[in-house]
């Protein structure tokens, strides 16, 4: 008898570990499922196609910053100034949009790649831990956009770019379209591309993955690049959307990045994560925004709201047993 | 005192580490722990020095319930256990580490700390033991088999009554070796109960009064060691015979294929001008103290140390990588001595840390397939034992890790092949693998160079032995036939 109870504590203990493996997976999904139900209980107006179209292109420069963070972060980097880099893009993007329309995506593109590229020669070449080295690009980038602008913002008053970038097809803005282009093509890079296993491998073990003959500081410097391109085309999208680029414009958004890459189920250690995850993770962030200002909740309690929901999906996902040392 | 378990059990998630062991460590007497990793024999210790409580089972200490809830507690009522994982921390001064649960027993009135008491007592504690350590000597550099000392004098300054050592030995010089084992002979004679756990057999002979022999959770035996042969033991630790020798026969081998030639190899600090050839199809062992060259030479050889050099050549052509990835480009590569910092990584699958060195493409894509099958042949070939090639390498046992680092270089397919102690911490049977794997790449012609501190290991495997000794090239046996350890030992010291 008495060798029979520890069996079944242990058969008990094992219902609930895979109780808790099977949350952490679909957790994303559920949360976004309840919160969808909870807003629509609060107002009638949430639960419908113009909203959900709403809250789709809200979340569209979060998802698309949202992919270059998660590599940075599956390589067990951080980065700070993806806010400052989608603000000095968006700018570019302002300033040629009325010199040459829709082609000045590319020179927008160009400056976010740039930028981050400068992060990741300061990262992986300088050895600037990553922490520092973008929040010095959170402040120099910045920096750069007041310099420009002196605060005042940069109209756009060029039609097709505004058309293109910001533009819709029937119900469907294009800016979404191209966010889920670009989350498509993040998919493939990670799962698809011999890139995506070595991000994989440095963020899971520098040294296995050096020693494995993996050129760990390119890595380190693309995963940068590639996070200040998607940083580009964020504030193209943002630039289309709201018509202008102001001087504020991505102001904060690091903290939103960082947050839709780990509810979605990557953790800041790095080596485990998915694109699809952080896409969303964005979309319960955006959603829990906008039902919550439908619902007439103070902006002042949002953020209070914000902050618990936060840091309750972490802690109900993340899986200690994977990570060990929790910092 | 007397330490006495009963009937204990302990499960993590869906292995059960321990089933119904009863052991009893008695005052004055040495017992010694051995099994196959994985076998269950550090879940044991760790349940009766507190570190995890048992899930059922009951332990008694003197005849009283002991049910310690942490280290710190059994400690504080005689138990001490030294963890087979290093359990200093670098940051913190060597007295620090020592009395890091006591620090509070060195102040002053003020409340601040009194750090040349604490420091005087530190190095009491190290005298006693025999270790030959300076207390204010920065850890950072000491190595392993220091940082072992000063955690059994950290034990020992908890002055226990019952003494518990998972694999202290396994990082310990000659000298240290030596020492401990002194050591060992002084508490039995104070009375104290000694458990031990050790893959080195000899050692378990000549210390142990009793011997339990752990398999796969459960105690199969518990025997004094005269009354079984070394080949009786291992048969009960793996389950089976291992036959005459653990070392495959060695073929007469004509040495004719050059595959490395290194002239004048310096590694500033470390290595002064060694040179050697290395032939195709043979093992060329190193050995020598921790410290004296070998794995310097294979860290340069790999790429992952600067050296300076008269000349390398590999198969006839220049060779100075600068980069652990210029020398897999070119054929070679290595396994590392540290499996689990180097080798793997631990939370992703069996799977991805096979293709890690070779990651197979098609065109611009990773051909998925090739990855499959890459990970499912190593599998076979190397009798990996796991569940599927999607578990996580860090749920094996020690002896299935090291085959898939092992893996994880072959799937390269490389000329040169460089051995770091490829079977420390590794039990009896996983050895003997290991050992048939190595055997079984000489014949197909591959170079292997290996270092280890494992002197059987090196006499047994090597086709040709070079002794280091601080770095340069002390001896060359070019064949290891009827070599004595004691005549090899000679040129290491």
């Amino acid at each position: 008898m008495n060798t029979k109870t520890p069996a079944k504590s242990i058969e008990d203990r094992r219902h609930l570990a895979n109780a808790l493996a099977y949350l952490r997976k679909y957790f994303a999904i559920l949360a976004l499922l309840v919160l969808v139900i909870v807003f629509s209980q609060l107002n009638e107006r949430f639960f419908t196609v113009r909203n959900f179209t709403i809250i789709l292109q809200q979340a569209v420069m979060l998802m698309v910053v949202g992919i270059g963070m998660t590599f940075v972060i599956l390589a067990g980097s951080i980065d700070l100034s993806v806010g400052s880099m989608v603000g000095l893009s968006a700018l570019t993007a302002a300033i040629y949009a009325n010199k040459i329309g829709v082609w000045a995506i590319f020179p927008a593109m160009l400056v976010g790649l740039m930028c981050g590229t400068v992060n990741g020669l300061i990262f992986a070449k300088g050895k600037v831990p990553s922490f520092m080295a973008t929040l010095g690009g959170l402040v120099a980038y910045r920096g750069l956009v007041l310099l420009i602008t002196r605060g005042a913002p940069v109209e756009i008053i060029n039609m097709r770019f505004l058309n293109v970038y910001g533009g819709r097809t029937g119900d469907v803005p294009h800016s979404v379209i191209f966010a889920f282009v670009a989350g498509v093509i993040g998919y493939i890079l990670l799962n698809h591309f011999p890139f995506g296993r070595e991000v994989i491998a440095v963020g899971g073990g520098e040294n296995v993955a050096r020693l494995s003959g993996i050129k760990v500081d390119r890595v380190k410097l693309l995963v940068f690049s590639l996070s200040g391109l998607c940083c580009g085309l964020a504030g193209v999208l943002q630039a289309g959307r709201v018509m202008a680029a102001t001087a504020t414009l991505g102001d904060g958004l690091e903290l939103d990045a960082i947050a839709a890459v780990v509810v979605g189920g990557t953790p800041l250690t790095g080596g485990i994560g998915s694109i699809q995850g952080t896409a969303l993770g964005a979309l319960i962030i955006m959603t829990l925004s906008n039902g919550l200002n439908m619902a007439g909740v103070s902006p002042y309690i949002q953020y209070i709201i914000k902050g618990i929901v936060l840091v309750t999906a972490v802690f109900l996902t993340i899986d200690r047993s994977k990570i060990g040392i929790i910092k | 005192m007397k330490l006495e378990a009963r009937n204990i059990f302990k499960s993590f998630g869906a292995i059960k580490a321990v089933q119904n062991v009863s052991i009893t460590f008695e005052g004055g007497k040495v017992r010694a722990l051995v099994g196959e990793n994985g076998a269950g024999k550090s879940t044991l210790l760790k349940v009766l020095a507190g570190v995890h409580a048992p899930d059922s089972g009951e332990v008694f200490l003197d005849g009283a319930a002991f049910k310690p809830t942490s280290l710190t507690d059994a400690a504080k009522h005689g138990v001490a256990l030294v963890m087979q994982e290093t359990n200093i921390n670098p940051c913190l001064s060597i007295a620090e580490n020592i009395f890091i649960d006591r620090l509070r027993e060195f102040r002053r009135k003020s409340g601040l700390i009194d750090r040349r008491r604490m420091q005087k007592a530190a190095q009491g504690w190290l005298d006693s033991i025999g270790a030959d350590i300076d207390a204010r000597e920065e850890l950072r550099k000491l190595n392993v088999g220091q940082w072992k000392m000063i955690e059994l004098a950290r034990a020992m300054s908890t002055e226990p009554k019952v003494l518990l050592l998972d694999e202290v030995t396994a990082f310990l010089n000659r000298d240290e070796m030596e020492s401990f084992y002194a050591l060992i002979e002084t508490l039995k004679g104070r009375g104290i109960a000694i458990g031990f756990i050790s893959h080195h057999l000899n050692e378990v002979f000549s210390l142990a009064d009793n011997v339990t022999v752990l398999k796969d959770g459960c105690s199969v035996a518990d025997v004094e060691p005269q009354n079984v042969t070394q080949r009786e033991l291992e048969r009960l630790m793996v389950g089976r015979d291992i036959g005459e020798s653990m070392y495959p026969p060695r073929q007469p081998r004509q040495r004719t294929e050059k595959a490395l030639s290194v002239q004048e190899l310096h590694v500033p600090g470390r290595v002064e001008g060694v040179s050697f050839d290395l032939y195709s199809g043979e093992v060329l062992g190193i050995g020598g103290l921790k410290g004296s060259g070998g794995e310097s030479i294979l860290k340069a050889l790999y790429g992952d140390m600067p050296f300076r050099t008269g000349t390398v050549l590999l198969h006839g052509a220049q060779y100075h990588p600068r980069a652990p990835f210029e020398a897999i480009e070119r054929g070679v590569a290595m396994v590392p001595g540290e499996r689990t910092l180097e080798g793997l990584i631990l939370q992703l699958s069996v799977l991805f840390n096979l293709n890690l060195i070779s990651m197979p493409t098609k065109g611009l894509l990773v051909d998925r397939k090739e990855e499959q099958r890459i990970a499912n042949s190593q599998v076979d070939l190397l009798s990996i034992r796991t569940s599927s090639v999607n578990v996580a390498v860090g749920s094996l046992s020690g002896g299935n890790a090291q085959k898939v680092v092992i893996g994880k270089c072959l799937a390269s397919e490389p000329k040169v092949l460089l051995l770091n102690n490829p079977t420390r911490g590794i039990d009896v049977g996983a050895r003997y693998e290991i050992y048939q794997i190595i055997d079984k790449l000489r014949n197909d012609g591959i170079s292997i160079i290996m270092v280890s501190e494992d002197l059987p290991e090196l006499l047994g495997m090597s086709d040709r032995l070079i002794i280091m000794k601080s770095g340069k090239i002390s001896k060359l046996f070019t064949s290891t036939d009827g070599l004595t350890e004691e005549e090899v030992i000679s040129y290491m010291i």
